[in-house]
């Protein structure tokens, strides 16, 4: 089978548990956004996510017998991932390392655009104060925002992956929002 | 990166990763079903025994003896079934949270719908006299379950306020033997006891009596009635 983008997940997870060797078109569609989902959630560098990447894919392939073909395979695999960052962060949380997450000048300009906030100079932060302010967020608000603004996924999606209504998913990003921008606007005064 | 799909296949390969198997995930999804299932069977059964032995007090017509009405409504709550009930309750919120797509739910919904359905089905338990049954059997095989759950049990076991309730051992004349609910034996005086119409004073009836204590072991009664309440006649009458 030729690998195109374009083929239905489904058909890709079928193929996955007839022939291992296919799951491979199910890491080529999704390693990049899963590797930058990671970087933009957690502070490592590239080596250590890509061996949470190759934790997730194994974790993607030793449960693909659950994965329910009425939702979709894009939100299962992002749940592993979340999962899995979780996880990571938690243990880290444990010993006490410092946090904060990796953002690109495009993300910023993403974040910021979508953030509402009327000061003009919020525009012109760089993107370690807004990598910073998101790093400074509880995990929670912090994934909210990262799958809506920057992951550009939808909330019934954001549900899906975190597990918690779709109600709890606009309260975090409002209140994600609210923090983030208090922190944005203390930083532009201090500036 | 393109290399991460070679790595990742050569792992699955030397380390002989496998799919878990469907039925697996099948059997887990059916456990948590059971299970929650289940908590709304216990949950119910909480609300049904509860409901039961309220509607089977006599705080209303005891309450006059030595207490007010609010004490004696204190005193009739069956507190052991209402901890039983909220655990239960809880237990089946807990549950719904956890079968597939119950995240979907907020906490506040899925603690109506867990009240809401353990409320409804315990009704119908109850109505149905399940409870009533159930609470029997617990009587029969639990030792001490009664003296634990009913709250009658400790009004009256209250001779010296002139409260008794026991099983009818013997009659003779104008006296019964009973024994009281610590097995105590009483020679119960009725000659001029106001008997209710459902008592048969017949041995092995169980009954509540009031009255007074005239001397070690001899009892005054000035009414006697049948110790299920009104409510489980009414569930006997039916069945």
């Amino acid at each position: 089978m030729k690998f195109s983008k374009e083929i239905d997940d489904n058909i890709l997870v079928k193929r996955a548990l007839i022939e291992p060797d296919d799951f491979a078109y199910l890491i080529e569609k999704y390693q990049s956004k899963l590797f930058r989902y990671i970087q933009r959630t957690l502070y490592v560098n590239r080596e250590d996510v890509e061996d949470l990447l190759q934790e997730v894919f194994i974790k993607t392939y030793r449960n693909l017998n659950s994965f329910n073909s009425k939702y979709k395979f894009s939100s299962w695999i992002y749940r592993i991932t979340y999962n899995t960052c979780i996880s990571y962060y938690r243990s880290r949380q444990k010993n006490k390392e410092l946090m904060t997450v990796q953002l690109d000048s495009k993300d910023v300009s993403k974040l910021v655009a979508e953030e509402d906030i009327e000061a003009e100079a919020i525009r012109e932060y760089d993107t370690k104060a807004v990598a910073a302010a998101l790093a400074s967020l509880a995990e929670n608000y912090r994934n909210a925002i990262v799958l809506r603004y920057i992951e550009e996924l939808d909330y019934q999606e954001i549900s899906e992956i975190m597990q918690i209504p779709t109600g709890s998913v606009g309260s975090l990003i409002n209140r994600g929002k609210a923090i983030l921008k208090t922190y944005l606007e203390d930083y532009g005064k201090t500036k | 990166m393109e290399k991460l799909s070679k790595k990742i296949l050569t792992q699955i390969k030397s380390e002989k990763i496998t799919p878990i198997p469907k039925w697996r995930f099948l059997l887990k999804d059916s456990v948590t079903y059971f299970v929650f299932i289940l908590s709304i069977f216990l949950g119910s059964l909480g609300v049904a025994i509860t409901m039961f032995l309220v509607e089977n007090n006599d705080y209303l017509e005891t309450s006059v003896y030595d207490m007010s009405l609010a004490q004696a409504m204190v005193m009739s709550v069956p507190l052991l079934w209402l901890i039983l009930t909220l655990f239960f309750v809880f237990l089946v919120y807990y549950n719904l949270k956890h079968i597939p797509d119950g995240y979907r739910w907020t906490a506040a919904k899925s603690l109506i719908i867990s009240i809401l359905i353990s409320l409804i089905v315990g009704s119908v338990l109850n109505a149905s006299g399940v409870a009533a049954r159930l609470n029997d059997i617990f009587a029969e095989h639990i030792p001490n379950y009664s003296r634990v759950a009913d709250p009658r049990y400790s009004y009256w076991m209250r001779p010296e306020l002139g409260l008794i309730a026991g099983e009818i051992v013997s009659t003779e004349g104008n006296e019964i033997e009973v024994k009281d609910l610590n097995d105590k034996l009483w020679v119960i005086d009725i000659e001029n006891a106001r008997i209710a119409n459902v008592v048969d004073l017949v041995a092995g009836r169980r009954v509540r009596i009031s009255g007074e204590i005239t001397d070690n072991n001899v009892f005054y009664a000035t009414q006697i009635r049948p110790w299920n309440g009104r409510m489980q006649n009414l569930h006997n009458t039916l069945q």
